[in-house]
């Protein structure tokens, strides 16, 4: 037992569990713990300029693999704390690991409805929906047990955000603490004897194809995919969160799945598959499950409530995907290899981008911009034209660097969360894509990109408007409203913060000015004027307005 | 019953219960809505930048007055809904009435955990918090009652924010539903024995003091508590909330100078009755032992901060009108306490200049600006002193954050009040932390011509912390800023920039500002500022 504050025991107890740095916006709840970061010269802290950013940042850079694998996020509670929830939001939709520190009103008026300062009662209550796990802590003694068991959270099962808020006085008075270390987060391959089986169904399976999701990629597991891949020599298709789980040069990655169909090679060889692994995905899209009619689908998954959600005829393997993959695919290759089909794989594949040009200006934005960056780069695709075109046509070449806002669909997630993703890579180049409505959500963290040295690139396709809303409104409800908007000059705005700011007048040149970017070494704004883009073909039927009835 | 999409039965239904302004950030689930908003002439709708503000414009409209008496939003769920709840935070402690407009995901997904576009389950859970309504509305048909029902839920007991949330599909298809006249509910007065006992009290009372929350000016009872107050020749003392309650020159006006031990305090603490009209009680500093008679329209709030008062739970300008006809009948007007009470005041306002240079900025802004000025006072020094020391004249026209405190909410309020009063001047005062919270929202003020004038007091800090790290803690940390030029940035927007070098001259500068009618962005740039006495008494635990 020691004697110190509970700001120092959060602070301690952060280091003892490996937080390198921690997103916040102090406020008056959090001296204590800001007087204990400040004693802990190995915890780097960012102050952001909206307590969004500090959720964004803290998700960008656990899912660009900073430091101990989470984000550690500090806010002050109340409006604090929900002003970070949209943060939350994201994280949860792709399962972030993500570690939300929140004040909380003095102890002994907690759930009174005095109307203390930043008071909402009850905060576990409204953030329940985008945790997996809160937990409010009233003692110095308790706070060391509770930041372990916070991050074993983190650590195991599903990754998804966590909360701990802390009222002011437990973080300023001396209080006796033992001091804690990590607990071992153990994540078990799924069931033995349930993986015999499933093995037992690929060894049979005539055609079996593979659906790789975000799982994939934040549990570590893209060389385990790799080997049931050529196990089985199965191609494998992405989700949006699953973009990372493969490198595109891979001859198994078939790109994004854009669904069973008769009219391209890649969607007939995803409706002749007879056995679809899934891994790390929830396999469901917008319209509900990906994997048409009956096939039999062997799901792979941390999380043993996601299987079998969308799809009824499925096989669940329950556990950890590097693990599962690697004995599953063990046992595949013990039953003797099978024929190559990297030939036929080839085949396909050289007609996955076939439709791509057919989408303009997107495809040669798209182009330009690959060309522009180098295969290291991350890329953070805002809900614009370009970002959603990305999704199927733009190609990975390296881990944790393409990362969406899942299901969520944040408008305007992409700036905070690439400047985490930045402060987790600094020697990788960051590019994030947005559009003029996206950009201005979170503007005022370019204070935050000079302040901390986050060097990276923003382009904003800037079309002065809602530009999906407005064009969904004129083509399918009978005109746009309230889309149009008035926008700063943003590459006058940009340096008006000290960042360097630009105009590409053409479109299509955009990735020489992202390259001349990425050597500056500072935080630059490139705006692109655009007009309205169309829909892309993968996008599938856009809202109509229902006819009146007769 | 007539054939409508659930957009155009939930815009049609918004119009017949007074809505003439919406803040709203579309998307993809709001089409069958914004659809029927583009056919509905009599809304104006104005598209922000950040959910947040929509519900920060709505709020600043509903307190400002503006019309229809509550202020909507229109949001896209999950993220967008959590976007706004910040500010719905601000409204839930000001009692302010907003009407939360959210979309959902598609109908027969709700509640599934699939991972729909923008999906949070549950979110009327979440909303709970900061809401006193919530109601989904899963068919045309039932669209009017749940806006009805809404709105009724604002206009009776406690005005807070309510919520209502439709899916895609429901705001889109075809139905049959019935449209409904607007709710106008009665605000009744407390139980006449209440009321009888209440006057006996103040009859009796020979120090009757009046203490002015929030509720009088949302409660729109000033005139009925000026009226008793000059009966009893009581002085008036306002809560921040309740500041404007009545003119702060009136000659029973004492104002807002709550400091512990301040002026006022004192003469609030020598009453022997204390009739105190919408408010928590919780910085008034009333001692156990005096008499506490409390009015609120919300019974929940009779009793919490102060355990002995006796309660009068009803309509603030009724109950006050019954008090007053009481008072009548049990006597004539008291003779005048006009001079006392001035010496109180004099008092009060001779605390002002004792912080600086807070006391001087404030008296260069109100020494330059029109009587009508509204003051949006923002989470900075000078803000927070002006909830003390600004002079306010007429009620809806000083506006705070309530207990909630959020940094950050005073722009875009201020842009919603001055939507709601487009022929006052709108002054909002700001730090450069909190500025920052809403900067995008500089576009629609230009957008939308919504002239309000921001002065942006700039430490390059978030300086309460920084100050109170250094002073209490042994040394400030992650507290200071680097900033934006900000007149560079107001001009990047279209919005017109100044600097202004002698904090304590700021109030000229503001004066042009008012008459530029356009958006205006003044920054003074500021050193550190001492803490104002209101603030005392929070020093770190030993």
């Amino acid at each position: 037992m020691a004697k110190m504050t509970g700001g120092e025991a959060i602070a301690k107890s952060l280091v003892r569990e490996g937080v390198e740095v921690v997103f916040g916006l102090p406020g008056v709840q959090l001296y204590g713990i800001m007087a204990g970061l400040r004693d802990e010269p190995s915890v780097r802290f960012i102050t952001t300029r909206h307590e969004q950013a500090t959720g964004y940042m803290a998700d960008g850079y656990a899912r660009a693999g900073g430091g101990p694998g989470f984000g550690t996020a500090l806010v002050v509670p109340g409006p604090g704390l929900l002003n970070a929830a949209g943060g939350l939001s994201t994280a949860y939709s792709v399962s972030s690991p993500v570690f939300m520190i929140s004040g909380q009103v003095q102890r002994d008026f907690i759930g009174k409805d005095v109307g203390m300062l930043h008071e909402v009662n009850d905060q576990l209550t409204l953030i329940e929906p985008i945790t997996k796990w809160a937990k409010r802590a009233l003692t110095v003694g308790e706070i060391p047990g509770v930041v372990q068991e916070a991050v074993y959270q983190l650590k195991t099962g599903r990754p998804r955000p966590v909360e701990i808020e802390v009222p002011p006085e437990t973080m300023e008075e001396q209080g006796e603490a033992v001091l804690l270390d990590p607990k071992e987060a153990v994540r078990p391959a799924a069931d033995s004897s349930r993986i015999d089986t499933a093995a037992e169904m690929l060894i049979n399976a005539k055609n079996p194809v593979i659906i790789a999701g975000g799982g994939v990629m934040l549990g570590y597991a893209n060389d385990a995919l790799l080997e049931l891949a050529e196990a089985l020599q199965a191609g494998v298709f992405t989700t949006l969160n699953g973009k990372s789980a493969i490198k595109w040069s891979n001859p198994f990655n078939l790109g994004m799945n854009r669904g069973a169909s008769s009219s391209t090679p890649a969607g007939a060889y995803y409706a002749e598959a007879d056995v679809v692994v899934g891994v790390g995905s929830r396999l469901a899209g917008l319209g509900g499950s990906i994997v048409p009619g009956d096939k039999q689908v062997i799901h792979i998954d941390i999380d043993s409530d996601e299987i079998g959600r969308s799809h009824d005829n499925t096989y669940g393997l329950a556990g950890d995907a590097g693990k599962t993959l690697k004995e599953l695919a063990s046992r595949i290759r013990s039953a003797g290899s099978r024929p190559s089909q990297v030939a036929k794989l080839a085949e396909i594949k050289s007609t996955v981008f076939d439709s791509a040009p057919g989408t303009q200006p997107q495809w040669d934005i798209l182009q330009s911009l690959q060309a522009g960056t180098p295969d290291d780069t991350i890329l953070i695709p805002d809900s614009t034209q370009i970002g959603y075109y990305s999704m199927a046509f733009w190609k990975i070449e390296s881990q944790n660097s393409y990362l969406g806002s899942g299901y969520s669909g944040n408008l305007g997630y992409a700036f905070p969360t690439g400047l985490g993703a930045k402060v987790a890579q600094p020697d990788r180049p960051v590019v994030v894509v947005a559009g003029d409505g996206g950009f201005m959500y979170n503007v005022s963290e370019m204070a935050t990109a000079v302040q901390h040295g986050i060097n990276l690139v923003t382009v904003v396709f800037n079309d002065n408007a809602f530009g999906n809303v407005g064009r969904d409104l004129d083509i399918g409800f009978g005109g746009q409203y309230g889309t149009d908007l008035h926008n700063p000059d943003f590459p006058r705005l940009a340096k008006s913060y000290g960042m360097e700011g630009m105009q590409v007048k053409d479109p299509t040149k955009v990735g020489d000015a992202v390259q001349d970017a990425i050597q500056m070494d500072k935080p630059v704004l490139i705006e692109v004027p655009v007009d309205r883009m169309p829909v892309p073909g993968f996008f599938g039927q856009r809202p109509q307005a229902p006819k009146r009835p007769e | 019953m007539a054939q409508m999409t659930g957009g155009e039965a939930l815009a049609k239904s918004l119009y017949r219960e007074g809505v003439r302004v919406m803040f709203g950030l579309p998307g993809i689930q709001m089409y069958g809505i914004m659809s029927a908003l583009r056919d509905e002439p009599g809304i104006r709708f104005i598209t922000t930048r950040h959910e947040q503000a929509t519900g920060y414009m709505a709020d600043g409209y509903a307190r400002a007055g503006g019309e229809g008496g509550f202020g909507t939003a229109l949001v896209v769920p999950g993220p967008g809904l959590f976007n706004a709840a910040g500010a719905l935070s601000t409204a839930y402690s000001t009692s302010s009435p907003v009407l939360m407009v959210s979309g959902q995901v598609q109908r027969d997904f709700i509640g599934s955990d699939v991972g729909m576009l923008h999906e949070v389950n549950d979110q009327m859970e979440a909303i709970k918090p900061v809401t006193k309504f919530q109601r989904r509305a899963l068919q045309v048909g039932d669209i009017p009652q749940a806006v009805h029902d809404a709105v009724l839920a604002m206009k009776t007991g406690r005005p807070r924010p309510v919520e209502i949330e439709i899916p895609p599909e429901t705001l889109e298809e075809w139905g049959e539903a019935e449209l409904l006249e607007a709710s106008n509910p009665l605000r009744p007065a407390a139980p006449t024995k209440d009321i009888e006992k209440a006057v006996e009290l103040l009859a009796s009372a020979k120090r009757p003091v009046i203490f002015a929350g929030g509720g009088v000016i949302l409660g729109d009872a000033g005139e009925e508590l000026q009226a008793v107050a000059e009966h009893l020749q009581a002085g008036v003392v306002m809560s921040a909330e309740g500041k404007g309650a009545i003119d702060g020159r009136h000659p029973l006006a004492i104002g807002s100078a709550l400091s512990p031990g301040s002026p006022t305090v004192e003469y609030l603490q020598t009453a022997d009755v204390v009739l105190a009209v919408g408010s928590r009680l919780v910085r008034a500093g009333i001692n156990p032992d005096q008499t506490v008679i409390q009015l609120d329209i919300d019974p929940d709030e009779i009793g919490r901060n102060y355990e002995n008062a006796h309660g009068l739970a009803g309509d603030a300008a009724a109950t006050l009108r019954s008090v007053l006809d009481g008072l009548k009948d049990s006597g004539g007007p008291r003779e005048s306490a006009a001079n006392t009470i001035g010496t109180v005041r004099d008092a009060a306002d001779a605390v002002a200049p004792n912080t600086q240079p807070q006391g001087d900025i404030l008296k260069s802004i109100r020494d330059h600006t029109p009587d009508d000025t509204l003051m949006v006072s923002g989470m900075t020094q000078v803000g927070y002193y002006s909830r003390s020391h600004w002079k306010t004249y007429n009620p809806r026209s000083f506006f705070t954050s309530g207990y909630s405190g959020n940094l950050g909410y005073a722009f875009p309020t201020g842009l919603g009040v001055k939507v709601a009063q487009p022929d006052k001047p709108v002054v909002i005062t700001s730090g450069d932390g909190g500025f920052l919270y809403s900067s995008q929202e500089l576009a629609t003020a230009v957008q939308h011509n919504i002239n309000a004038v921001v002065v942006v007091f700039n430490d390059n800090a978030y300086g309460n912390v920084s100050r109170d790290l250094d002073n209490m803690w042994g040394g400030t940390y992650g507290a200071e800023l680097h900033n934006p030029d900000f007149v560079e940035m107001a001009e990047a927007y279209g919005v017109k920039g100044m600097k202004v070098d002698e904090p304590t001259e700021v109030g000229a500068a503001v004066a042009d500002a008012i008459q530029l009618d356009r958006p205006v962005l003044i920054e003074v740039p500021v050193g550190r500022m001492p803490q104002p006495a209101m603030f005392r008494g929070s020093d770190p635990v030993k």
